[in-house]
């Protein structure tokens, strides 16, 4: 008998796959999903062929604002195109904006709008550029990005071109652009513009892959990555290219979702950008207009077996109260969904110490999220999971469609609770893009999903009502008007403190509601909020009073 | 390659022995002389052409001789030629199968083929094996799992056998989300490897990277422990002890494990980049600017199948 050298060569590679444990609490998340009674018609369409156009499985756009400051989220999607036009060539192919109804229902309002879009679109950042109060639009696409300026009564103008940011490079021309993101890293009020771009792509001379003979989307390996892509806000409707300038576009990735938050608290912004199959790069903001690509020294470029993941969606929030934001990632099966816990200077991998990564182990994540959903005063993790291909059953064995991943914070650890959260969270779908905010302003975090060649999922929380919240609406004056980047801390009148700050980047080529939500348990009132600012002031309000939005301008 | 050299000996020593050429064959053979093998064997085969010959074996050491000498493609046309004369040989079917599956792990013709030699040929634990491992990494657990049972099963397996054997259902068991299971089997390969001389440390490793992805931390450093005293230059070894070091925050430590890992052997690609970004944040956490630069220009330099 002679079977050691096979199995051997065979073990590594399969990759060790771990089962989901069941959860020990005995409250549960609770989702409905309101999407086929909520007058939204939207389907995402991607326009999918036998050839396999690597575009086709990455739209991931939805975002969660109030477009016309009437106090409820709207929500906005993003579409594809026909191909090989790449033109929205019928309505179908629209991007679509709902104005929310407040009774559950929505309104198509985007002929009104104007927001149809134009060209092969994947992505939406939400921003309020102009500090007039309205919130804008720019959306990411492979032929064509749109800035739209709200004009405050209802409609949008495409500005691209008058404010410079249409995503031309001077080297590469147009480029498959995948996120984007709305933050002020010079901290001068004036919110600036990231756009992540993905991988070099030209329709003239696309590479052709298949498994058995079976056709498939590439691998991101057989396309050249690209640099991303910084505009600065002059103040005046105009951007200006400081990729160079600031570091960023030195260099080149395979960008995916991007995040922002101030990992070191030195009061800068700093950027994480998940790279498809390319390690990480987290951007220490220098506070001079520069930026270091520190991800290697303090330890979120790599998974813990030092490999490059197929990055996908990102979030960088504070899990464990302790001030510090952490890192959390998605990627394909078997790539686990790192975990990065902040030490303060560095990051610890806890994916596997976490209990992510058994339950993540045989899933594909897209969008993802940290939010208290049950409202205890700790953040959860929320994945929107499919497939890559369309046709992985057929080539591999694996359903296309997947459930999507809710995931319970114990207080160090995760809980994956997904099928005990209510049968829409079992929905299996080739899940994309999420975005996450409070439709109905109950103090519950709801959740927006969009799949492929798919009706969206519009998922109402009914997670244990007993518990208090608050949610903070920042307005700044010296600072972005968004109050973008201000980090908040604050102490319950029972529990632990806790801390988040303001971003509408959340997840992947989204884009969630800015408004800072904080769960409170059994806490009735809020003892102090800090709110430090980007212009640097610092804010102290006490004796706050539990489950209301509260409005708070900057001094 | 495994797949050839496991049929060759047991064709050699197992089947029976015809007369003339046959056995010129398989003297040759073994006497390592394949060209001449082939020779002899191909002029089998052709002289017999219109008669077929009666028995699957010819058919085999020619294959077994093609692909040693690296002729991988004619191998595979001999044993399919074997195939058209001998619909039902489940030896020919199995040499078949490995070859095509360690041509390409996911060629659904290879599991074809290993399937009917297990259904023709259900005392062979080796086709069983083949048959899981293809299983394995064709997310076909369920049939990996109950192969490996089932082949665990037959007797007369030796010692290294029933490790390679455990250590495979035990990764499949945990594919299936049957971590006591998996465990189990796991446990079982270690024991075995404890017991083996020599040692072998990737399979206890495998059973390191189990427990550390089902988050037993504290078991998984006993095990790498045990490595460690058995094989103490096994670099996946320390790579983790670097790893629990660096978790605990005993930066010195790490670094000194991180080193010692990147001096061991056994590291693939990916370990060693792993150490070497360990050494990058730990000289970092240290404020050794130069050295984390170091370490994290190595890592850039060396991005492998992963570039930008």
């Amino acid at each position: 008998m002679c079977l050691v050298g096979s199995v051997a060569a065979m073990l590594p590679l399969v990759e060790i796959l771990q089962p989901v444990p069941a959860p020990q609490s005995g409250v549960h998340f609770s989702f409905r999903d309101i999407a086929p009674t909520s007058g939204v018609q939207f389907v995402l369409r991607n326009s999918a062929s036998p050839r396999k156009h690597q575009i086709e499985t990455m739209i991931s756009g939805v975002a969660l604002f109030d477009y016309n400051n009437d106090g409820l989220l709207d929500i906005f999607f993003v579409n594809g195109a026909a191909i090989p036009s790449l033109e929205k060539e019928d309505p179908s192919f629209y991007n679509r904006l709902y104005r929310n109804n407040g009774d559950g229902t929505f309104t198509d309002v985007t002929a009104q709008a104007g927001v149809a879009g134009v060209g092969y679109s994947m992505g939406v950042a939400v921003g309020d550029y102009d500090n007039d109060g309205f919130a804008d639009l720019y959306v990411t696409g492979v032929n064509h990005n749109q800035l739209l300026h709200n004009n405050g009564n209802g409609t949008f103008t495409d500005v691209t071109a008058q404010a410079g940011v249409s995503g031309v490079q001077p080297k590469y021309g147009k480029t498959w652009a995948m996120s984007a993101g709305w933050f002020d890293y010079n901290n001068d009020g004036k919110l600036d513009l990231l756009v992540i771009n993905y991988v070099n792509w030209d329709p003239r001379n696309e590479p052709v892959c298949s498994v058995n003979q079976i056709p498939t989307y590439c691998s991101p390996d057989k396309y050249q990555g690209l640099p991303n892509m910084l505009y600065r806000n002059d103040g005046d409707g105009t951007f200006t290219n400081v990729s160079e300038q600031s570091g960023l576009g030195a260099h080149l990735g395979k960008g995916m979702g991007v995040a922002f938050a101030d990992y070191d608290g030195d009061g800068y912004p700093d950027i994480f950008i998940a790279n498809d199959t390319f390690r990480n790069f987290l951007f220490h903001n220098n506070r001079n207009g520069t930026f270091s690509e520190v991800g290697i020294v303090v330890g979120v470029a790599y998974n813990q077996d030092g490999k490059s993941i197929a990055g996908m969606g990102a979030d960088f929030r504070d899990t464990g109260n302790d001030g510090h934001p952490d890192v959390f990632v998605t990627g394909m099966i078997h790539d686990t969904f790192p975990f990065y816990r902040n030490r303060g200077r560095f990051f610890e991998d806890v994916t596997s110490q976490s209990g992510i990564a058994r339950a993540s182990q045989r899933l594909t994540g897209w969008g993802n999220g940290i939010f208290d959903f049950d409202n205890d005063g700790y953040k959860d993790l929320f994945v929107a999971c499919g497939s890559i291909l369309d046709n992985s059953w057929e080539i591999d064995r694996l359903p296309a469609k997947l459930p999507n991943l809710l995931l319970r914070n114990t207080g160090g650890t995760f809980q994956d609770e997904s099928v005990l959260s209510g049968v829409a969270l079992r929905r299996a779908a080739m899940h994309r893009g999420v975005a996450f905010g409070d439709l109905n302003n109950d103090g519950r975090i709801d959740i927006v999903t969009v799949s492929l060649n798919d009706r969206p999922e519009i998922l109402l929380n009914e997670s244990t009502p007993s518990n208090h919240w608050l949610i903070l609406q920042l307005e700044g004056g010296k600072s972005n008007r968004d109050g973008i980047g201000a980090r908040i801390k604050i102490q319950p009148s029972i529990g632990p403190a806790q801390f988040n700050h303001v971003t509408s980047s959340v997840g992947l080529a989204s884009s969630s509601d800015r408004r800072v939500h904080f769960g409170l348990g059994r806490a009735n009132s809020v003892a102090t909020v800090e709110i430090d600012w980007p212009s640097g002031t610092h804010q102290v309000l006490h004796s706050v009073a539990s489950n209301q939005i509260l409005h708070v301008k900057e001094p | 390659m495994i797949v050839c050299t496991l049929p060759l000996l047991v064709i050699l020593s197992q089947a029976p022995s015809p007369p003339g050429a046959l056995s010129t064959a398989r003297e040759q053979i073994r006497q390592g002389n394949c060209a001449a093998a082939i020779d002899t064997l191909t002029l089998l085969l052709h002289s017999s052409a219109k008669s077929r010959p009666e028995v699957a074996v010819p058919y085999q050491l020619l294959a077994v001789c093609y692909e040693r000498s690296g002729q991988l493609d004619r191998a595979i046309d001999t044993l399919r030629d074997g195939l058209r004369d001998h619909p039902a040989s489940p030896a020919l079917e199995r040499t078949l199968g490995e070859l095509l599956f360690h041509q390409d792990p996911s060629n659904p013709e290879a599991g074809q083929l290993l399937a009917s030699a297990v259904k023709t040929a259900p005392q062979d634990p080796e086709a069983r094996h083949y048959y899981a491992q293809w299983a394995a990494l064709n997310n076909r657990d369920e049939i990996c799992a109950s192969q490996e049972q089932a082949a665990i099963r037959l007797p007369g397996l030796n010692n290294l056998a029933l490790l390679q054997m455990y250590a495979l259902q035990g990764i499949c068991l945990n594919h299936l989300d049957k971590p006591a299971a998996a465990k189990s089997a796991l446990e079982k390969a270690f024991a075995i490897d404890l017991r083996q001389k020599p040692f072998d440390p990737a399979i206890a490793y495998q059973y390191v990277q189990f427990l550390m992805g089902r988050g037993q931390n504290e078991e998984a450093r006993e095990v790498v422990a045990e490595i460690l005293r058995r094989s103490p230059q096994f670099g996946p070894a320390h790579l983790e002890a670097a790893k629990s070091f660096d978790h605990d925050r005993q930066t010195e430590k790490a670094i000194q494990e991180a080193k010692a890992a990147l001096l061991g052997e056994g590291d693939d690609d990916a370990n060693i980049r792993a150490a070497h970004v360990l050494l990058a944040k730990n000289y970092f956490i240290l404020g050794k600017t130069a050295e984390a630069e170091a370490e994290q220009q190595w890592v850039e330099s060396h991005a492998g199948a992963s570039k930008p």
